[in-house]
């Protein structure tokens, strides 16, 4: 860690004398832990700077005492009193709270409801006046409370999964090994990225589209860095295309990483984005109708692949 | 004692300056700010220089870090003096955090959620501090990183103490009383009254246009049954009422339509495909989702639903 200057000194020192006082004693070792102080800081700290730290006119009365350490014993558990006025730990700050409370309440679904989140979540929610999931909603994802903790489980612990996966591209299920390097939530969907044994490479699956699920005893190599977590990543090669938006549809392209985006003067938008599924582009222009304009495409897409789209699905109308 | 460290002597001067400030019951005047925390009498000595000028300009700069600590100070006019004088102090009611005992089980989980859920620009090791210090692991691999907008903070104080909220949100000025925040598909919504328009109003967060004002707490009552967050289903909302579409979805996406629609379907053919039946208010945003599942999904009726759907996938050419 980098030294600590004395505002980050401050941070910690407000919070861990309170809680030193509410145990009694506490191990110096575990204080260093719990509040990112290394030990001989922290003992520096406590033996230099709180122990002379009082009110006006500072005689020992109105010092803060610390006990059990000094600056030449290497005594290991420590104790303050005589601080009245340290004796709360700070409020948190409306942001603290909703990141908290906010990142327990996404992770709920699905866990045991006397569990330690659940329970923790409760006090915090009710200590700070918060009604979890009327006040605040989080959702990562609809499929959170069935295959991401077996998934996590197995990422955690190397083992392969065989999974049914329905391909949205190919429009069928199919049985595949994977190893899941990583899990994650993008967009409101949950993901798992890792090495797919069938199509012999790296890949990112939609966990909502897994329809059963089997943890192996077969372990996996983890690898040496699992990349960045985006669902759209491109890889090279992929075609691109570049889409001509009109102004107000912006919104259709939020989800997907743009290469480039030109506004024009007209106030139209042309996006150059790589596709690395087509199903997902036709989608997007037979949604779009009018809205979207195809202004070049990389083989195999044509440029008339909208009208290839609505021709499919037209099929079904006659 | 050894010298100490410049951010030691430091920190022992911030550590007066807010004991003498939460010890008082009435507001303090620089002065007696400067009288409390006492004089420096060099490098190793905490206090404020002897020279006003250079003890104003050190003390504003203490009152800067404990901005950035969020420690809550408060400022109003000294009493007893003929001329009016600006002081300071904190409220203990303002500073201390809630009474809420962890269990070291819960702060772990309360730790592995803050690392899994990344709340952009939240510390969340800071908001563990005041919970009691960061107890576990925590977990090496983030599951999400959650946005954060600058007005998410204020939205969320109001939703929990009932404040009403004002901003400009498409170029209007809004005044609302807000309900619920919800994060849903990857974007920030909130619910609530709108008082101009005397009605339910749902509004993206991160299209809110500039700072939140935020009225009095307990500026307004939630009426029951308002509370939480419904889905994201944008077809079930529009001005017309609900007319009920039969839509048919091929094997291979039963399972996800019904996660989708939040629905089971009415029917399941021999075929594995099924049939839901669905309350349609928008049906430009019934046409939207239909095609979401390209030419694995067909609209059975009512015929003028079916034939939009033609009309509008004839517009991209034969």
């Amino acid at each position: 860690m980098s030294r600590l200057s004395a505002g980050d000194r401050l941070r910690r020192m407000l919070e861990l004398v309170p809680w030193i006082m509410s145990q009694g004693t506490a191990e110096l070792s575990e204080v260093s832990q719990r509040f990112d102080y290394p030990e001989a800081e922290l003992r520096e700290d406590l033996v230099k700077v709180l122990f002379v730290v009082g009110l006006h006119p500072f005689t020992p009365d109105e010092l803060i005492y610390v006990m059990g350490l000094d600056e030449e014993d290497n005594g290991g558990w420590v104790a303050i009193s005589n601080a009245d006025y340290f004796s709360r730990p700070l409020r948190l700050t409306h942001g603290q709270a909703l990141g908290l409370i906010g990142a327990g309440e996404a992770l709920l679904s699905g866990v045991d409801p006397d569990g330690p989140l659940s329970r923790g979540l409760a006090k915090l929610a009710d200590g700070l006046g918060v009604s979890v999931g009327e006040d605040l909603a989080v959702s990562l994802g609809e499929s959170a409370d069935e295959w991401v903790e077996p998934l996590l489980d197995a990422a955690a612990d190397h083992r392969q999964v065989r999974i049914r996966y329905f391909s949205y591209g190919r429009g069928q299920e199919s049985e595949r090994v994977i190893h899941p390097y990583r899990v994650f939530s993008d967009l409101g969907n949950w993901y798992v990225q890792g090495h797919c044994q069938q199509a012999g490479g790296l890949r990112v699956f939609r966990i909502d589209r897994i329809r059963t699920l089997q943890a192996l005893e077969t372990r996996f190599e983890p690898p040496d860095e699992a990349g960045t977590a985006s669902a759209f990543e491109a890889r090279a090669g992929d075609p691109r295309v570049v889409l001509r938006l009109a102004p107000g549809a912006s919104w259709a392209i939020e989800k997907y990483p743009t290469d480039n985006q030109v506004v024009l003067d007209s106030g139209e938008i042309d996006a150059t984005m790589s596709v690395s599924h087509i199903s997902r582009l036709e989608r997007l222009l037979l949604q779009l109708g009018p809205q979207a304009e195809l202004r070049h495409a990389d083989a195999p897409i044509a440029a008339d692949q909208a009208r290839i789209a609505a021709q499919r699905v037209l099929a079904r109308y006659q | 004692m050894a010298r100490r460290k410049p951010e030691q002597v430091r920190l022992e001067r911030l550590l007066r300056l807010i004991a003498a400030l939460i010890d008082t019951p009435r507001f303090l005047s620089i002065e007696e700010l400067h009288q409390r925390v006492g004089i420096s009498r060099g490098e190793d000595s905490a206090g404020y220089p002897e020279n006003g000028s250079a003890a104003k300009r050190a003390f504003h700069r203490d009152m800067n870090q404990l901005a950035e600590a969020a420690i809550p100070v408060i400022s109003g006019p000294v009493p007893g003096q003929e001329r009016e004088t600006w002081g300071y102090r904190i409220r203990k009611q303002d500073y201390s955090l809630p009474e809420m005992d962890f269990e070291a089980d819960e702060l772990a989980a309360l730790h592995r959620a803050a690392t899994a859920v990344r709340f952009d620009g939240v510390s969340g090791s800071e908001a563990l501090w005041k919970l009691g210090g960061r107890v576990g692991e925590g977990t090496d691999a983030e599951l999400a990183a959650v946005p954060v907008h600058p007005a998410l903070a204020d939205l969320f104080q109001a939703v929990t103490e009932q404040r009403v909220a004002e901003f400009s949100y498409g170029g209007q000025s809004r005044s609302v009383q807000p309900w619920t925040l919800a994060f849903d598909l990857g974007h920030w919504y909130m619910v609530g009254h709108d008082q101009g328009r005397n009605d339910k109003r749902t509004f993206r967060v991160d299209r809110i246009e500039d700072s939140v004002t935020l009225g009095q707490p307990g500026g307004f009552e939630q009426p029951e049954g308002t509370a939480g967050w419904v889905p994201l289903q944008p077809w079930k909302f529009g001005p017309g009422p609900a007319v009920t579409a039969r839509l048919r979805v091929d094997a291979g996406q039963a399972v996800w339509a019904a996660r989708r629609l939040g629905q089971e379907p009415s029917e399941k053919d021999s075929d594995g495909s099924a049939v839901f039946e669905i309350a349609v208010r928008s049906p430009d945003a019934f046409r939207s989702l239909v095609l979401e599942f390209l030419e694995h999904a067909e609209i059975l009726g009512p015929p003028d639903l079916r034939a939009d759907m033609v009309a509008w996938l004839e517009r991209f050419g034969r």
